[in-house]
């Protein structure tokens, strides 16, 4: 703690000594945080709301973006929900509501973040994984079992998904493992050393960490944390010839699965749980499933996707959301906003994640360190791969494994999770150097 | 250090992006194929989803006859039916019995159907729906409407609304209108004008969602269904009925084995006046065979009811009771075949009915002898006399005059070749040699209207080219369609498809054939008195068919075609009796009579004034006025003014009782009234003379020299000499009569020529 302080103290001495960030080059841990003092002149030559300064600390692009996709995502949600909860429910903004309210709550939250220093980003990585590993153990022992999964565990009146918070825990658990080992990751004669530092184990906490969230027969979950791994793994500096192996590896076992399934579906059948089976096999035999059970959903996504057209049935016009597909302002969600706003939406929506994801990886290049670095690519990992994954659900690329999409699905502790994300990343993008486009008072000052 | 690793990082993040990038190119493209390339299949998936569609059934447009008389409407009829479930579940233990002896007991007053019936059917286990009633009319409906509702047995008892189409003439026109399947017609004008008849049916269609539920309804749309076009025939039921009555007396008098067939036509629009047949069908329970021939033939076929033999006999009747004999039945036309080869032979100019032919009763045509009808010869007479007497070897000679090439060119222009094109399915194309196949014996035979078959409507539509200067019209019997606002849409015009004969050759024509009719010519029968009458009658051999009685080739066509007035053509008539069943096979007297008792009718209705010859006015039937009470003064003047001769009996100078009493009928031919003055009675009794089988012209003079008055029934005329004879008379022979009473003598032309 002490070091860290007076880290922050020499940063704020350093602040007017050097504008570039090469000037912090030569410092070794935490000592590199301080010489990306730009950041820090930014919020300081501010006066007036501490909101105002903070705006115009964080990467403004990243904001509106997040923000774009948030408003975005409310839109959504009224839309797509308006019968089911007009149905069930009794009023037609029910979920929009709630979201509206989450949402404000994750804003709130997310900004809060951001406004902290990073020092306690680096702080929060073991109470985070340890609570998150806690959590997932206790679901396990205490949790709800809703259809097939045990996901959600109750504190009272908050409920949440332990995966949630487990996505963040990972990210700053491998961001930190990364940054803890840099020089002997990044050391190129230590082939080995850097093999197991830079992957064995951070391989071995993304194998604990999905193997928990596997138990808890969350699928998706698992994915997703694996691919944020995987991205980590892939950019932490270790050496890439694992990581590439790795992904060989999983593609021949995917390949494996589908020749399985396909070829002996007895016995895989009886193998693996009924729920996996069942999701890739009605994916690749639709046939055999009714469309009233594992199919409808899917189908009738896909329903609404083609019949979106071009330029989409208009918003709010939606005919799927009529109880065809269920629970649209779901997982299914995007399926809505295409049927709605038809390609060029569609377009629209995965524009804006890949300008996430640029802009993210715009933030992780510019971070004031490996960690910050690792930790702005986790999230943009998180945030894209779960995107493009839910959207290939919905168009039927691939089975349906329960992917929700960011910022669009319906939810409330999900979305505070992926708002305290946010947070983390735009507090991290507080230090990226002042770029061309920095405002004019910024420069006025020097 | 740092620098390189963090730009280490970002390569790699680099990687990611563009890995990331490619999924969501992959993405896209999987989208744009989806909503582009695919966008008509998932939105007829959606549709399918959400779409509920309901048809709106268009009301047929109804047929109406010429006068705007409605022959085919659209009425609501209910199938009634019970839900013995409901009966059951909703009934107190041993009550559903109760329920059902109460359904049981009203509903078989209320729709006149057997209680135990009903009862049975209402306590039948598991049944939802039991029918025990359909067609059952709106009264009805409405009564057991009043029953439910007064025992609250709504769940109970059904009632389900069908349109029918009702044909309120019944059996009128049957074959001409036609018959409604279950959604469209069968035959005749509901089969032909189907496509206008029947409308467009409208859609509503509802949105609805997962749940069944109705989607708000910016998602709705609703299709008014469109109305079917009403069509106006050109067929007027007064005709029809009146052609239907002497085609029925045809028929049965004729005792014929085939439907007999009549036919009216306007010759100068080829409107169909009246088109029908006999037997016939009750158009509002078509397949009943009824008690007619094809009952008989179907009982006679020996099958055994049910089997399938017998199904598919009793289909055979009832398509050959349906089948429209005059657009689809092919028959010979024989002697009426000779006015249209007169026609062509007096065009071409190669005959003057001046000129004289010779006829031995036969003739040798290309070494093939063909008789004339008359087998002892007409001997040598003009040609005007032979066309009126039916002479085949005078047709034969003229035609051999106008020549194989013109006769065939005559016979192809009066339509023999082709579909007349009428406005009803199933019309035939006529049977005939070709071109290259006519030959000298064909044409003398095609000159009496042997060996080719043409349809009765062809027949007419060939005679009415004489009857309207010359002419080949095309046929109808659809004058206008209409929508529901009375609007023509469509309306039918007189299609002139050729002329084939001049004014001059029609008059002429005409002129003697009307001479044979008033005259002693083979027409005669069909002579209605007032009325000039243009008329050929003929007879042809069915010469395909073996009866199998005689095992003979026996089977006859007697047939007589009309034009009327001859001097002013308005119709042209055919009645055809097929296969008569009496000895006398002619034309003349099985068709004749009842064209002539047709056109007293007809000819009335349609406005044409009667113009009666002084012969004629001599023979005029009168009512006998009331003369009681007048002076015998007064009342000699007025019967002297009648043209009537008068007895005084008394000798009072008012007429106190007169014979025949007033408003008795009769024909003023050697008409004498009595009239008793000063308290006289009658006292005066003769014997009536057997009539029957003597000449008319004889027995007329029997009655007047036994001071009995006649009336003349029918209109035959009875010249002396012109071979009209009795067929029947009001009062038996040997019965006491006072002097002076009218006795009713029917006549008929019997010596059979052709």
């Amino acid at each position: 703690m002490k070091k860290i302080s007076e880290i922050f103290k020499k940063k704020k001495k350093e602040d007017k000594s050097s504008m570039l960030p090469e000037a912090v080059s030569q410092t070794t841990a935490l000592d590199s945080v301080p010489k990306k003092k730009e950041q820090t002149a930014r919020l300081e030559v501010q006066s007036g709301s501490k909101i105002y300064t903070y705006v115009h600390g964080v990467d403004r692009p990243m904001l509106i973006i997040i923000l774009l996709l948030s408003l975005f995502g409310l839109i959504m949600v009224y839309s797509s929900s308006y019968v089911y909860a007009l149905t069930y429910m009794g009023n037609s903004a029910h979920f929009a509501i709630k979201q509206a309210k989450f949402l404000l709550l994750g804003i709130a939250i997310m900004l809060g973040i951001s406004m902290f220093n990073r020092k306690w980003i680096h702080l929060s990585v073991f109470p985070a994984f340890a609570l998150a590993i806690g959590f997932l153990v206790a679901v396990l022992v205490f949790g709800v079992t809703e259809g097939d999964a045990k996901r959600w565990i109750y504190l009272g009146p908050v409920s949440f998904q332990p995966s949630e918070l487990m996505k963040i825990a990972l990210i700053l658990m491998i961001a930190w493992l990364s940054y803890r080992f840099k020089n002997t990751i990044h050391a190129k004669k230590k082939f080995w050393k850097a093999t197991l530092y830079g992957f064995v184990i951070p391989l071995f906490i993304i194998g604990v960490s999905c193997l928990l969230v596997l138990l808890e027969k969350h699928l998706s979950g698992t994915i997703i944390l694996f691919l944020i791994g995987f991205a980590m793994l892939w950019a932490n500096g270790a050496p890439k010839v694992w990581t590439i192996t790795l992904f060989f590896l999983i593609i021949g076992v995917i390949g494996g699965v589908i020749f399985a399934v396909m070829k002996f579906p007895e016995e895989v059948k009886a193998a693996v749980p009924d729920y996996m089976f069942t999701r890739v096999d009605s994916w690749l035999n639709p046939e055999n499933y009714s469309t009233q059970n594992e199919l409808w959903q899917t189908l009738q996504g896909k329903i609404a996707v083609g019949s979106g057209g071009f330029f989409g049935r208009g918003f709010g016009q939606s005919l799927q959301k009529h109880l065809f597909v269920s629970m649209p302002q779901n997982d299914f969600i995007f399926a809505i906003v295409c049927e709605e706003l038809g390609f060029i939406g569609a377009l629209s929506v995965i524009g804006l994640y890949m300008a996430f994801v640029v802009r993210g990886m715009h933030i992780a290049k510019n971070a004031p360190d490996i960690f910050c670095s690792l930790t702005a690519i986790g999230i943009s990992a998180h945030v894209g791969f779960q995107a493009l994954l839910n959207m290939a659900v919905v168009t039927g690329l691939i089975p349906n494994t329960g992917i929700s999409l960011p910022f669009f699905s319906a939810g409330g502790s999900s979305l505070i999770f992926l708002f305290v994300e946010m947070g983390i990343l735009l507090c991290i993008s507080k230090y990226t150097p002042v770029s061309e486009s920095t405002p004019k008072n910024v420069k006025g000052k020097h | 250090m740092e620098k390189e690793r963090l730009r280490k990082i970002s390569l790699s993040g680099n990687v990611l992006i563009i890995i990331m990038l490619l999924i969501a190119l992959g993405i896209s493209v999987k989208l744009f194929s989806m909503q582009v390339n695919e966008y008509e299949y998932y939105q007829n998936k959606i549709i399918n989803n959400v779409q509920q569609e309901y048809t709106i059934s268009a009301e047929r447009g109804t047929i109406y006859d010429t006068n705007m008389t409605p022959v085919a409407i659209n009425v609501t009829t209910y199938r009634i039916f019970l839900d013995p479930v409901a009966i059951q579940n909703g009934s107190s233990a041993g009550g559903a019995e109760e329920t059902a002896a109460l359904i049981a007991d009203n509903l078989s007053e209320l729709l006149g159907v057997d209680r135990e019936t009903i009862y049975k059917r209402a306590l039948r286990k598991g049944s939802k729906d039991e029918t025990v009633a359909r067609k059952a009319s709106e009264e009805t409906a409405t009564a057991v409407r009043t029953f439910i509702s007064k025992y609250g047995l709504s769940r109970k008892i059904y009632l389900e609304a069908t349109p029918v189409r009702y044909y309120p003439y019944d059996g009128v026109a049957a074959n001409v209108i036609g018959v409604m399947g279950t959604d469209k017609g069968l035959l005749g004008i509901e089969l032909s004008y189907n496509s206008y008849l029947e409308g467009t049916p409208g859609r509503y269609i509802v949105t609805r969602n997962a749940q069944s539920a109705e989607m708000p309804d910016d998602y709705d749309y609703y299709i008014d269904a469109k109305d079917g076009l009403s069509a106006v025939l050109t067929i007027d039921m007064n005709i029809q009925r009146m052609l239907e009555k002497q085609l029925k007396d045809a028929f049965t008098n004729a005792k014929g084995g085939e439907p007999a067939v009549g036919l009216v036509m306007n010759v100068k629009t080829g409107a169909v006046l009246a088109m029908g047949q006999y037997p016939s069908f009750n158009i509002n329970s078509p397949y009943s065979l009824g008690d007619t021939l094809f009952a008989d033939r179907l009982e006679s076929s020996g099958y055994e009811s049910g089997t399938p033999e017998y199904n598919e006999e009793l289909w055979t009747q009832i398509y050959s009771m349906w089948n429209n004999k005059a657009v689809s039945y092919l028959y010979e036309p024989g002697s009426t075949m000779k006015v249209m080869s007169a026609a062509a032979a007096l065009e071409e100019g190669v005959v003057s009915f001046s000129d004289t032919f010779t006829c031995r009763g036969n003739l040798v045509v290309a070494n093939t002898k063909i008789n004339c009808h008359n087998i002892y010869g007409h001997g040598t007479r003009n040609y005007a006399y032979m066309l009126q007497a039916s002479c085949n070897p005078t047709m034969m000679q003229v035609a051999a005059r106008v020549g194989e090439t013109k006769y065939y060119e005559y016979f192809t222009n009066y339509g023999y070749t082709s579909k007349t094109g009428i406005d009803l399915p199933g019309e035939s194309a006529g049977l005939y040699v070709s071109k290259s196949g006519f030959n000298a014996v064909e044409l003398a035979c095609y000159s009496f209207g042997q060996t080719f078959k043409t349809t009765p409507l062809q027949q007419v539509t060939a005679f009415s080219a004489v009857a309207n200067g010359g002419y080949v019209v095309q046929p109808y019997i659809v004058k206008s369609l209409i929508d529901s606002d009375g609007n023509e849409v469509v309306t039918h015009e007189t299609t002139v498809k050729r002329r084939v004969l001049s004014s001059r050759t029609c008059e002429a024509l005409l002129e003697v054939l009307e001479q044979g009719v008033s005259g002693g010519g083979g027409a005669k029968n069909a002579y209605v008195a007032g009325y000039k009458i243009a008329a050929k009658t003929g007879t042809s051999e069915k010469r395909d068919k073996i009866n199998p009685e005689t095992g003979k080739k026996d089977y006859r066509i007697g047939s007589c075609m009309a034009i009327a007035p001859a001097d002013e053509p308005e119709i042209a008539v055919l009645i055809m009796v097929d296969e008569p069943g009496v000895r006398n096979k002619y034309g003349s007297t099985i068709a004749a009579p009842y064209m002539s008792a047709l056109l007293s009718e007809l000819l009335p209705y349609l406005g044409v004034e009667r113009n009666y010859s002084s012969d004629e006015m001599n023979r005029m039937v009168i009512s006998v006025a009331n003369y009681k009470g007048t002076s015998v003064q007064n009342a000699a003047a007025a019967l002297n003014k009648l043209g009537l001769s008068y007895e005084v009996v008394g000798d009072g100078d008012t007429v106190t009782s007169q014979i025949p009493s007033a408003g008795t009928k009769m024909t003023k031919i050697n008409g004498k009234v009595i009239l008793y003055t000063g308290g006289a009675t009658n006292t005066q009794y003769v014997t009536v003379p057997d009539l029957v089988d003597q000449k008319a012209a004889n027995a007329i003079k029997q009655l007047a020299a036994l001071g009995l008055n006649v009336y003349i029934d029918g209109s035959a005329n009875y010249d002396e000499g012109a071979g009209a004879e009795v067929v029947s008379q009001s009062h038996e022979a040997g019965t006491r009569i006072q002097r002076g009473a009218v006795i009713t003598i029917k006549c008929q032309h019997m010596d059979g020529t052709d």
